[in-house]
């Protein structure tokens, strides 16, 4: 990869992950250059989702998970220190959107103010100017602004997505993770959302795992290619899809497999 | 050849004479419930019937006796009949119908003899005379079949448990069962028809011996009873009634230590409970603060585990947990209670919806029979039906 | 073309009639409980549920003729004792049924959580008379050597006579009874709560105590909610266990007594028909007994609603539209 122009945020280094001793991911190394996108993209099962979820150390919350190799956060290996406090500030670093989009059964608001109030307290004035704003990044606020106290499951598939962004939002997260964001949503919400991603990216390192090679296209300055657990190839976006350089890859490029 | 005749005449006479002597003379062997009974007066037979001593019959079946001396009369009440004989008549009633008898009843070395056959069918028991053996047997509390349901009166439900599992065992074809619930429990479902006998420990009301026939069964004392180790042994009825109604509240008052009067009583409804008020608080409640137990042993097993404790409970009950404290010197007592000193004295009750008919009326029976009343009733340490 | 149509009404027809005859069911046992009541309702009117003096009443009705019975009754001692023992018992059963049901389903080993949860389960379905037995056992001696002296028993013997009998007891035994209701029930509720939300919770860094605290529990909260209307009907309405440990006097709490009052007897609505039924001849007492029923299925309709109250609010503060 090409990481000389830019700072590295996210440098996973010869990383391998197992479930109960099954490798998902094997010898995985990668840079992850800073405020870009980068798109994870291959066939299912192939740890695409597993090396995401590796990032923020949610697999931890898994029984038998095992990872070795290092990933580094601007410089400091996350997998070096285990103590609950570490962890958990990383992941407060780190916002994470997940395939269906799982708003609280509670108020809109609430939703927006449960990160926060998890960590920080302040005066209500604060959250909620916070919220609206985070609201408009997200491009939501207008369509809802007059019913922010209604419980969030009354929105729509996309407006629900976009929120739980907005939330993630909340915590000023300089890197974030999404593992298929659009898979469960219509065409429209999908491209209102990637036109959000590349907003964001402008001053965030995001990774977004997704089965739709337009989208990885559209969005993503960087692209690696999985296979069976292993980095096949990987690199920008444009040189990936328009000059494959392993025969994977070009097979999958023409939908041969998928 | 007319002496001959004579002779002859004279001898069969003779023969025949000494034989009806003989026949006359013989007694009658008397099997009841099959137990052979050993009378002071042999039964007899007369003109065919065999005459038996009426105080042994009625005790035996449980019937009472009243008799009138100057008419000659006795009656004789099962819970279900009424029979009067005269003596020297040969006409007798039962439930106040006329009938005829062959043989009249006798008075023999002062004891009344009824005829056994009319007496026993009289009642409803069956009577067998066997020739060869020269007996009379009376089933009377083995042809007993059917299904009985008694409850009611926490104290007079051990005697009829014990008299329930005698008759059981003595008939196959019967089946008792015997619940508690109190004496209220018993006389309503009595009267709703839901049990053949209500048991109760209390008189019954004018309300309710509108629709109930009522048996006494038993004669009770109440004991007022502490806990073995209290000091106490004796109460004035007047400090009894304090202590009941509250008034009195330490121990030292009545000479006892310095420590409070717990005092402990049946609940609302229970017949222990309302012969208690009736007899010594002038039919004032025990007091409001007093620990209600809702039965006999409950309130027994209160008194034993405290030591401050003081309450009330049938005599029959009184055991080695609790002490019975003896009444204006009266010692709480079988004795006391039949020869009327004891302060406390009352009669338990069955009672049944209308008068008692059937095997119900042979239960009742058989709580009064001389069995029952010596073996179950007195041996329970209850007393004695006088 | 005909025939077609009575087949597809007939199972309709047939469902309306069964719910018919459920209601009519329902509705004849509420009228003739009202029926029965009636007498004492008439009489007492408000002051049934603004006075006391129930235990002095019912023996005046038990000695009343038929024909002239006495009707007037107060039933706040056995109001409050109903109240005061469920109430305390909902308390504790929430504190200790929740948190034990977090443990349960959050913090133990899956074996050991897959076997707390059948007992919890077989707990719950126990009959009540087993609560009052262990009551009797090992409860009311607990509080008499814990709380019982003789020099209380002598100050206080001028309101009650103290043992190990009283409202305390009563209550302990009713928590008892209701922790394994409220536990089974929110285990189901926090069972219920997605995954999916568990993990939105560690993504944003929540400690394990912080996701079951701010995520699980609120989501769960309608079911434990649930759980604790069914434990609450569930004390409300027991009277055999109650009536072995209340200590059966409707004393009422008097402020004076502080502490004391846990150490009182008490006697709650559903007990005192238990303790007073032996004096059912009586048609005063009967009639005073099936008012308890009635006052009782008054409560029991207000904790109806009440629960649908707080639930409605519940869901507007979750943001549902009313």
């Amino acid at each position: 990869m090409d990481n000389t122009s830019k700072n590295i945020a996210i440098r996973i280094k010869n990383v391998t992950c197992s479930y109960g001793g099954k490798p998902a991911v094997r010898n995985a190394s990668l840079d992850v250059p800073q405020n870009s996108i980068c798109a994870f993209i291959g066939p299912s099962g192939c740890g695409k989702t597993t090396l995401l979820r590796s990032v923020n150390r949610l697999n931890d919350l898994t029984e038998g998970f095992a990872l070795s190799g290092s990933i580094e956060i601007n410089g400091e290996n996350i997998y070096g220190n285990d103590a609950a406090s570490h962890v958990e500030a990383l992941r407060r670093n780190i916002g994470m959107i997940f395939q269906q989009p799982n708003p609280l059964p509670t108020g809109i608001l609430k939703n927006m103010y449960m990160p926060i109030k998890a960590h920080y307290t302040g005066e209500k004035k604060y959250f909620y100017e916070k919220a609206v704003e985070k609201l408009k990044t997200a491009g939501l606020y207008d369509e809802i602004e007059h019913r922010l106290d209604r419980t969030a499951l009354s929105l729509s598939g996309g407006q629900q997505q976009r929120l739980c962004i907005a939330r993630a939002l909340m915590l000023e997260p300089k890197i974030m993770l999404f593992d298929e964001p659009c898979s469960a949503l219509d065409p429209i919400a999908t491209y209102k959302i990637e036109d959000m991603l590349l907003e964001l990216k402008k001053e965030r390192t995001m990774i977004i795992v997704t089965h739709n090679m337009e989208q990885a296209r559209r969005v993503s300055d960087y692209t690696a290619f999985f296979y069976q657990g292993e980095i096949v190839e990987a690199g920008r976006t444009n040189d990936v899809f328009f000059n494959p350089k392993t025969e994977l890859l070009d097979q999958y490029i023409r939908g041969r497999f998928s | 050849m007319k002496k001959k005749m004579i002779a002859l005449v004279l001898t069969a006479a003779a023969v025949v004479t000494m034989a009806s002597a003989a026949f006359a003379a013989s007694p009658v062997g008397l099997v009841i419930d099959g137990v052979r009974q050993n009378p002071s007066v042999a039964p007899i037979v007369e003109n065919g019937t065999t005459l038996v001593p009426l105080r042994l019959i009625s005790e035996t079946l449980g019937a009472e006796v009243s008799w009138n001396q100057s008419a000659g009369q006795a009656t004789i009440q099962t819970a279900a009949y009424t029979v009067v004989f005269t003596v020297d008549s040969k006409s007798y009633t039962v439930n106040g119908q006329g009938k005829t008898l062959l043989s009249a009843p006798k008075l023999i070395n002062g004891s009344t003899m009824v005829p056994i056959r009319a007496f026993a069918e009289a009642i409803g028991a069956t009577v067998n005379y066997d020739a060869s053996s020269n007996t009379a047997t009376v089933d009377y509390f083995t042809a007993m079949s059917g299904t009985l349901k008694i409850d009611g009166s926490t104290t007079l439900q051990p005697i009829a448990q014990a008299a329930a599992d005698k008759l059981t065992g003595m008939n196959k074809g019967l089946s008792v069962t015997v619940a508690g619930g109190g004496s209220g429990a018993g006389i309503k479902d009595a009267d709703a028809g839901t049990v053949n006998i209500g048991m109760s420990s209390r008189e019954l009301t004018a309300d309710e011996k509108k629709t109930l026939n009522v048996y006494a069964v038993a004669n009770d004392g109440i004991a007022i009873i502490v806990h073995p180790d209290n000091p106490v042994k004796n109460l004035t009825k007047e400090q009894a009634a304090k202590i009941f109604l509250g008034e009195t509240k330490n121990w030292k008052d009545v000479g006892g230590e310095d420590a409070p009067i717990m005092v402990m009583t049946r609940e609302t409804g229970s017949g222990t409970r309302s012969t208690l008020e009736e007899m010594i608080l002038s039919k004032e409640s025990v007091v409001e603060t007093a620990t209600p137990h809702t039965s006999s042993t409950l309130i027994k097993q209160a008194v034993a585990k405290d030591k401050n404790a003081v309450g009330f409970d049938s005599i029959g009950f009184v055991d080695g947990t609790v002490k019975a404290v003896s009444l204006d010197g009266k010692e709480a007592s079988a004795a006391t209670v039949i020869d009327g000193t004891y302060g406390m004295g009352r009669q338990l009750f069955c009672c049944t919806k209308g008068a008692a008919t059937g095997v119900s009326a042979m239960f009742i029976d058989y709580l009064r029979s001389k069995d029952c009343q010596d073996n179950i009733v007195a041996k329970e340490g209850y007393v004695k039906l006088g | 073309m005909r025939l077609k149509k009575y087949i597809r009404d007939i199972p309709k027809a047939l469902i309306y009639l069964l719910s018919a005859i459920s209601v009519a069911v329902i509705a004849s046992v509420f009228l003739f409980i009202f029926h029965k009541a009636y007498p004492v309702l008439r009489e007492s009117g408000v002051s049934l549920f603004v006075t006391g003096g129930f235990d002095r009443q019912i023996q005046e009705a038990f000695y009343s003729a038929n024909a002239t019975p006495m009707l007037e009754f107060g039933f706040l001692g056995l109001i409050s004792g109903t109240l005061l023992t469920s109430g305390i018992a909902l308390l504790f059963a929430a504190i200790i049924g929740i948190g034990a049901s977090t443990a349960i389903c959050e913090y133990a080993p899956r074996r050991v959580s897959a076997a707390l949860i059948s007992v919890v389960r077989l707990l719950a379905s126990m009959p009540s008379v087993v609560f009052g037995l262990i009551g009797i056992i090992t409860v009311v001696p607990a509080v008499e050597k814990l709380f019982v002296t003789t020099d209380r028993q002598i100050e206080y013997l001028d309101f009650f006579q103290m043992s190990g009998r009283n409202l305390l007891s009563a209550s302990v035994v009713l928590t008892f009874m209701i922790v394994p209701t409220v536990v089974s029930l929110s285990v189901d509720a926090i069972r219920a709560v997605p995954h999916s939300h568990r993990e939105t919770g560690y993504a944003f860094g929540m400690s394990k105590a912080g996701v079951i605290g701010k995520i699980v529990l609120p989501v769960a909260r309608p079911g434990i909610a649930a759980g604790l209307v069914l434990g609450a009907g569930r004390g409300i309405g027991e009277a055999i266990a109650v009536s072995m440990v209340c200590g059966g006097i409707g004393f009422l709490p008097n402020a004076s007594l502080g502490f004391v009052n846990f150490l009182a007897p008490t006697l709650p609505l559903a007990a005192a028909i238990v303790n007073k039924s032996e004096a059912l001849g009586s048609f005063a007492v009967e009639s005073a007994l099936f008012a308890c029923g009635a006052v009782l299925l008054i409560i029991g309709a207000v904790l109806s609603l009440g629960a649908k109250a707080v639930e409605k609010k519940m869901r507007r503060m979750a943001g549902y539209a009313d």
